[in-house]
């Protein structure tokens, strides 16, 4: 009996001149693109999965998880099953069988973080590409080269846990945590800045609901989905709480039947659903010897910014945050602990639409800007679902945390010993010259609110 | 070392205790009011129906706002622990007993405007002949069942998942925690105060049915505020709405 067959999908910008991955990738999406809406092996089906302002959406539409622990899980879902109707579109217009979906990996720099030719031509032969779309911030599909404070995932590949808002793979949303929004450090950083680089202020990458009519959109996640399967090779675990392992969701199979699927039944890519990356080893390491927990304790506030900040495309005068010196001296009494975790969080975001800025987030910044003093980035990817739910799901509001202890070390703060004060500043981070995340059209940006900035201490 | 070996002990611990350090309180408090319901509710409800006893203000407003309040506190109370948990996860240490307290009074005081038509509601009750407010109460739960299935109620239902602001200190943080309750109480009195009357009048209609007609009306409460698909949830609820009014009705047409 043969080896069942692994897909390998590959970095689309190392395919070789002969690789036709991205020819039959353009086929699929014209073959899926021609099947009617209803059908939910379709193009715009299978994008109203992830999401969609349509009235009366199609079963499974706006089922896409975002803010929680099960960010990752879904999404890897969400793309195999993509990848099996496309694979299937494939092989119906005479492709190969064992076509696999290329990623997108903007995180080397140089040509890597541009978005790849094929994307950005509006025609292939003087027929229209099914890969390009116009509705993209237009230095992207000018070729302009992508930041690296957006396109690294360092922050996130260096987390020891996967669960907790400032850890790999966001926190716990469950029944009584619907207040709070729990972006991981992978979603914050690269996925939701990529989705709103790309989408710009009003392109579909920049929202939900439209995200997925974009071809690029399921590069990028296979890259999400790529660095999720790296960050586990290099040891680390998916969450071992059975309220992860058990919570399954429904997608479409390539005959457009629902299937069900848990997260447990998704941890490993090979094994599991019979695909791997090129570059990364086919089977999962033998865990670290010492204790590889995937959860980390939970954050105790201890202090808070006194008012709201409002962005609205300018670096912001820097906010004070002081740490409570009441509440530091209880959490050392709790814990025990004289050098906690920090974390910074920044609450209560709220505006009406996305205005396609991506602010790099700084701690103690001095005039002549460092990247030492750089924490983190904020985006706005789903502000508009945040504020007003789809489909049925409960709101759940919007917060961005990062952990900024190394940071406040080298800055000389965050002891809990002592009375500890942060300046937090934002200043936007520009992607071209003259998209409109740039300074050419910051005059029209919809307002941004931030209820307040926290800090929290963890043992 | 790693961190993570160097960090454990601690920690898990006192995550646990940090958990929700405020659930057993919580049940112990609306446990407790559930027992009060137990024991003086049909009382109460029987004083209000009884025609013997005369009008409805025969029994004091006093008792009759405790005992509203009771019903608040045994039947929003498991509703609002996951807003009480957020407002002291947000809330710096040394203040959350005064802000959950605060949070709380609002919250009720808030609810206590309800009683005003809840009473009306029962006043009609005590007009109707027995043999029909059965009928009455189907009324009343149809009424709610259709309000389930309304957008503002499900907007409503959005708010109630809502975070709010909570300034950390001094007077900011006094008017944060009082218009977050305010906030929060309306979204829950836009949810729930339909099935609320509903239940009011139910109970007046049938007292000897009134306690498992609240624990009913609480645990659709809970289910629609806690599940993954609220609008589902609430639809739900109005079906077990529908059905409990057909119920009333057969048991009306059989005392015919």
């Amino acid at each position: 009996m043969s080896a069942p067959t692994i897909h390998v999908r590959k970095d689309v910008w190392k395919l070789d001149a002969s690789d036709r991955t991205l020819q039959w990738y353009a086929k699929a999406v014209e073959v899926m693109q021609a099947r009617p809406a209803t059908d939910p092996t379709s193009w715009a089906y299978q994008a109203a999965i992830h999401g969609t302002d349509a009235d009366r959406p199609p079963s499974l539409s706006n089922s896409c998880m975002h803010g929680t622990w099960y960010f990752l899980s879904w999404h890897r879902m969400y793309v195999y099953r993509f990848e099996q109707i496309a694979r299937a579109a494939v092989v119906e217009a005479g492709g190969p069988q064992e076509w696999a979906l290329p990623y997108w990996n903007y995180g080397i720099e140089g040509e890597s973080a541009t978005l790849h030719p094929a994307f950005r031509q509006p025609t292939v032969d003087g027929r229209p590409n099914p890969l390009y779309v116009a509705r993209r911030n237009p230095p992207v599909n000018d070729g302009v080269e992508l930041p690296s404070q957006i396109t690294s995932a360092e922050q996130a590949l260096a987390r020891q846990f996967f669960t907790g808002s400032t850890e790999f793979g966001g926190g716990i949303t469950d029944a009584d945590g619907r207040f709070f929004a729990e972006t991981g450090q992978l979603e914050a950083t690269p996925h939701n800045v990529i989705h709103v680089a790309v989408g710009g202020r009003s392109g579909w990458m920049s929202n939900p609901e439209t995200a997925a009519l974009d071809p690029i959109f399921w590069l990028h996640h296979a890259n999400i989905d790529r660095l999720w399967a790296l960050w586990d090779s290099n040891g680390h675990k998916a969450p071992e709480d059975l309220r992860w392992i058990d919570q399954q969701f429904e997608l479409f199979d390539v005959d457009g039947n629902t299937v069900t699927q848990r997260c447990g039944d998704v941890t490993d890519t090979v094994e599991q659903l019979g695909y791997g990356y090129d570059g990364l080893p086919s089977r999962q390491p033998e865990r670290r010897a010492e204790a590889q927990v995937s959860e980390g304790g939970e954050p105790e506030f201890v202090g808070a910014s006194e008012s709201a900040v409002v962005l609205t495309g300018r670096a912001t005068e820097p906010v004070v945050v002081d740490v409570d010196q009441r509440a530091q001296q209880s959490f050392r009494r709790a814990t025990g602990e004289t050098s906690p975790r920090i974390q910074l969080s920044v609450e209560n975001i709220e505006g009406e639409q996305n205005p396609g800025t991506i602010y790099a987030i700084y701690v103690h910044l001095p005039e002549d800007p460092s990247d030492e003093h750089y924490v983190g980035n904020l985006s706005f990817f789903g502000i508009e679902r945040a504020m007003h739910p789809r489909g049925d799901e409960p709101g759940h509001g919007m917060r961005v945390a990062v952990d900024i202890t190394d940071v406040a070390r080298r800055m000389g703060v965050g002891s809990s010993e002592e009375a500890a004060r942060f300046a937090v500043t934002f200043r936007p981070i520009e992607v071209g010259s003259a998209g409109d995340t740039g300074s050419a059209r910051r005059e029209a940006l919809p307002e941004v609110t931030i209820g307040r900035i926290s800090i929290s201490y963890t043992a | 070392m790693s961190f993570a070996a160097v960090a454990w002990p601690v920690p898990r611990a006192w995550a646990s205790r940090q958990k929700n350090p405020i659930t057993l309180p919580a049940a112990v408090v609306v446990g407790a009011a559930w027992i009060g319901l137990a024991l003086f509710g049909h009382e109460l409800h029987q004083g209000l129906s009884d025609e013997h006893h005369g009008p409805a203000s025969f029994v004091s407003p006093v008792v009759r706002a405790a005992a509203w309040a009771l019903m608040i506190v045994a039947m929003m109370g498991p509703v609002v622990l996951s807003a009480v948990t957020f407002l002291r996860a947000n809330t710096l240490s040394w203040r959350r007993g005064r802000a959950t307290v605060q949070f709380l009074l609002v919250y009720v005081l808030m609810w206590m405007t309800v009683a005003v038509p809840a009473w009306m509601l029962e006043a009609e009750v005590n007009r109707v002949d027995s043999p029909y407010r059965p009928v009455v109460a189907a009324g009343a739960l149809l009424v709610a069942a259709g309000w389930q299935t309304t957008g503002l109620k499900h907007l409503a239902l959005d708010d109630c998942h809502r975070p709010h602001t909570l300034p950390p200190r001094g007077w900011r943080a006094m008017k944060g925690v009082g218009s977050f309750a305010v906030r929060h109480a309306w979204a829950c009195i836009r949810t729930c105060a339909p099935l609320m009357l509903a239940v009011a009048v139910a109970a007046a209609s049938i007292p000897a049915a009134h306690l498992p007609i609240m624990a009913a009306a609480a645990g659709g409460m809970v289910f629609e505020r806690r599940s993954r698909h609220p609008r589902k949830a609430a639809r739900m609820v109005a079906i077990a709405l529908v059905i409990t009014a057909t119920a009333c009705l057969l048991l009306a047409g059989g005392s015919d």
